[in-house]
């Protein structure tokens, strides 16, 4: 019970009070590409949950061999992008053989949803805090969902957008990282003054 | 005689308010939240009030050059440069009041496309953004009845805000009355709830604002309160405590209601209310900032669309409701009832095969068709008849009438 | 020598008018909330000049001879192999740069640009176009950064380079918040200035070209 409760609170923790895009601002642009293919937001989003929590689960054991390290601000990413990169082929190799339906799909989709910023700052978040693995799992899924989460409500402002009478030099980017930024805004009213680690 | 016809331009029903008289009303509202805020510290607090609203006043106009716009001398932010103050303490430093109404203005009014075009209340955004930056000096308050340097900055005895007790699980060392009336410390504008609740039923009886928002809003609010209290002791003081801290009450009338960010319908307007409640009640409780009004309001209102649209879905199914039953109905055995009428003919047809008798049918039923024509044809040349005495000098009849 | 430099006017519009920043929306997060001063804005430029510009290079040289499921996995290898020499040399900058940029240099090896831009463009590009595009999207990334750090710096702290001048003016500067505020009056600047010139727009915002 008290794993399921720990699990759930980082996982809410890091789906409203840390959101990956509001409060560290990562993976904005592969937002911003979603919020152009709406259809794409679930499936990217599960995609994401699957990976974040692959990679979270094989990088957790691995990571105790660089924390002490001098150069742990190298060695850490270096071997979370390798990790990455083993739970790409498995996922791939694994979707080929079982799925080969969905191979089109995932060969098209699997790269930018296991190699991107909001992934890889998940994991390093993670180890600079020192979780555990109950806490590592529920925090990379509520990042994943919390992803998905900041994807909807942006586009759902920016859709709005369309029928303001924004001026001309503001349309487009502009607008929409000031809307962001905005939105960031609210949610600092629950983490409070804090940098982004 | 030739009649005039007057074209104008929606909407075509007219009443006593506009956009001018109703933010009239609510300048006039807070006149006495600033003559409270006067008699409790001083001139320094209407000073905050007057330079909130010239500066507001002054980069509106400055916006609109700079996006080449016709200058348009409206009230809105003269009424953002009065409420930003007023969430704020009246020790607060005047460079932190032009730094919110400077984001008010410039962030969230211009570029979204100046009064009207707002996704997000300015004076929310403009206190959140300075909250942020300077925490101490957003969230220290002076003691009530000490005049406070006009300019410059102050020597004011600080107090803790009842907010502040509420945040840390301790009952405020204020009483009931005393918030009230004003007398506990918190934001200039907000601890007299009379006045501010007087002002907030003033605005409802000349129809500048909906009554159903604050409603909805403050009944979940207080009963989230007793449901869920922070501080020990009677359910009745602990309801007083969390309405009466911070700027619920002020938030509730005047900027919940803020007419552009707000749901227009009003079954909108109670979802709005109630989501506002839940929304502010979390971050009360769970947020960092002693009183989270104004980051639940900049989030509430990214969904004030979303309750119109299902207030719109609700009201299109209320509205259709015959048709659309009807619809379900129709997919059910009322299709085979045109079927009954040649349903007594069909005990022949099975006799008969089946595509024999389709084209054997049809001759019978040109028959008689071609007779009903003749009769009906000739009803109607009776009529023609008299329509040619009638037109004898247009057209000439057609050879086929004259034939029949 | 003329090949590079009309390869080099090729890639010139990344500076400015294509900035990858500004105009095309991409490592919009790193800036927002990585560079919060002109030394982390310095780390970030040497580390993503050194993420891409290979990565770019490998990708226009051997990038079609890969197969297809095993490009993205080696183009983010390579960039995360070259984060060890901008490790190293953004090092020099000051000893507790990599304390104060945070994880945000490192994830500049999974960025748009190494991981997707080699497949989609730089394989079908000319390795001496790619160099220049590399670099003049690395170069269009450093003017942002730098003037974003420059000013929440001197904004937030008062200072510029650790050297303090003034009074912090603005603190919460250094936040994502206005992070993500600045890089929207910047980018809205660079729109302004194109509207003075009268440059047509050339290119979606939002990544979308990448994809």
């Amino acid at each position: 019970m008290t794993y399921i409760l720990q699990f759930l609170s980082m996982m809410l923790t890091a789906l409203f009070i840390e959101n990956i895009i509001f409060t560290r601002a990562l993976g904005t642009s592969w937002m911003f590409y979603l919020i152009k293919h709406p259809k794409e937001i679930a499936k990217q989003t599960g995609l994401l949950t699957i990976i974040t929590t692959l990679s979270g689960l094989l990088a957790y054991p691995l990571r105790g061999f660089v924390y002490n390290s001098e150069h742990r601000h190298l060695l850490l990413p270096m071997l979370y992008i390798a990790a990455m990169a083993v739970v790409y082929l498995a996922v791939y190799f694994f979707v080929k053989f079982v799925f080969p339906k969905q191979e089109e799909y995932f060969s098209l989709n699997l790269g930018v949803a296991v190699f991107n910023c909001a992934a890889l700052g998940s994991l390093l978040v993670v180890s600079n805090e020192r979780l555990d693995l109950i806490s590592t799992l529920g925090y990379g899924i509520g990042m994943s969902l919390g992803f998905g989460f900041a994807t909807v409500m942006l586009g759902y402002g920016l859709t709005r957008l369309e029928y303001c009478r924004v001026p001309k030099i503001f349309r487009g980017v502009p607008i929409a990282l000031i809307y962001l930024g905005l939105l960031s805004l609210a949610f600092y009213g629950l983490v409070g003054h804090q940098l982004p680690t | 005689m030739k009649e005039k016809l007057m074209f104008q331009n929606a909407p075509h029903v007219r009443q006593s308010e506009s956009v001018v008289t109703m933010m009239a009303d609510v300048i006039i509202a807070l006149l006495p939240v600033y003559l409270m805020s006067f008699f409790y510290y001083g001139l320094r607090a209407v000073m905050l009030g007057i330079f909130g609203a010239v500066t507001c006043a002054v980069l509106s106009l400055i916006g609109q050059l700079l996006l080449k716009e016709k200058l348009n001398f409206d009230l809105t932010p003269i009424i953002t440069g009065l409420i930003i103050p007023l969430l704020m303490p009246a020790s607060i430093p005047y460079y932190v009041v032009f730094s919110a109404c400077a984001v008010a203005i410039l962030v969230v009014k211009f570029p979204f496309g100046g009064t009207g075009s707002n996704l997000f209340n300015p004076a929310a955004v403009g206190f959140a953004s300075a909250a942020i930056c300077w925490p101490k000096e957003v969230f220290s308050y002076p003691a009530t009845m000490q005049s406070l340097e006009v300019f410059g900055e102050t020597t004011a005895r600080i107090a803790q805000s009842p907010a502040y007790s509420l945040s840390l699980g301790a009952v405020p060392d204020y009483n009931v009355l005393d918030m009230l009336l004003g007398s506990a410390p918190g934001p200039m504008g907000a601890t007299n709830i009379l006045v501010v609740a007087a002002c907030g039923i003033f605005l409802i009886v000349k129809k500048a604002i909906n009554w159903l928002t604050p409603f909805c809003f403050l009944v979940p609010y207080a009963l989230l309160c007793v449901l869920f209290p922070r501080i020990g002791g009677s359910p009745f003081d602990a309801l007083c405590y969390e309405l009466f801290s911070g700027t619920i009450i002020f938030g509730a009338f005047f900027m919940l209601t803020e007419p552009v960010t707000s749901p227009k319908r009003d079954f909108g307007k109670m979802l709005a209310g109630i989501s506002s409640a839940v929304v502010v009640f979390l971050f009360r409780y769970f947020g960092e900032f002693e009183m989270g009004f104004a980051s639940a309001l900049i989030v509430m209102n990214v969904f004030s669309p979303i309750f119109d649209a299902i207030c719109e879905s609700v009201l299109h199914i209320y509205r259709h409701k015959g048709a659309i039953l009807a619809s379900f109905k129709k997919e059910t055995p009322a299709e085979t009832k045109p079927a009954e009428v040649p349903a007594e003919a069909v005990p022949e047809e099975e006799e008969i095969p089946a595509e024999e008798t389709s084209s054997e049918e049809e001759v019978p039923e040109e028959e008689p068709a071609v007779e009903i024509d003749l009769s009906e044809e000739a009803e109607p040349s009776a009529e023609t008849e008299e329509e040619e005495e009638l037109s004898e000098e247009n057209e000439e009849p057609s050879g086929e009438e004259e034939t029949v | 020598m003329s090949e590079l430099k009309s390869c080099f006017k090729e890639s010139a519009s990344y500076l400015f008018l294509r900035n990858p920043v500004l105009v095309l929306g991409l490592v919009i997060g790193q800036l927002a909330a990585g560079v919060g001063t002109l030394q982390n804005a310095a780390a970030l430029s040497i580390t993503y000049f050194f993420v891409v510009v290979p990565t770019l290079v490998f990708a226009s040289l051997f990038g079609k001879k890969l197969p297809g499921w095993l490009k993205v996995v080696i183009y983010a290898l390579i960039s995360a192999l070259m984060l060890v020499p901008s490790y190293f040399i953004s090092g020099t900058i000051s000893a507790t740069i990599f304390d104060s940029a945070g994880i945000y240099p490192a994830l500049l090896a999974v960025s748009t640009v190494p991981v997707v831009y080699s497949s989609k463009i730089a394989e079908n590009q000319k390795p001496l176009s790619a160099l220049a595009g590399g670099i003049c999207i690395a170069l269009g990334f450093a003017f942002t950064a730098i003037i974003l750090g420059a000013a929440r710096e001197f904004l937030g702290s008062g200072s510029i380079w650790g050297f303090r001048f003034a009074k912090p003016l603005f603190p919460a500067a250094k936040l994502p918040i206005w992070g993500f505020i600045f890089l929207g009056f910047m980018a809205a600047l660079v729109n302004f200035i194109k509207d003075i010139l009268k440059i047509p727009e050339e290119t979606p915002a939002g990544g979308e070209e990448a994809k």
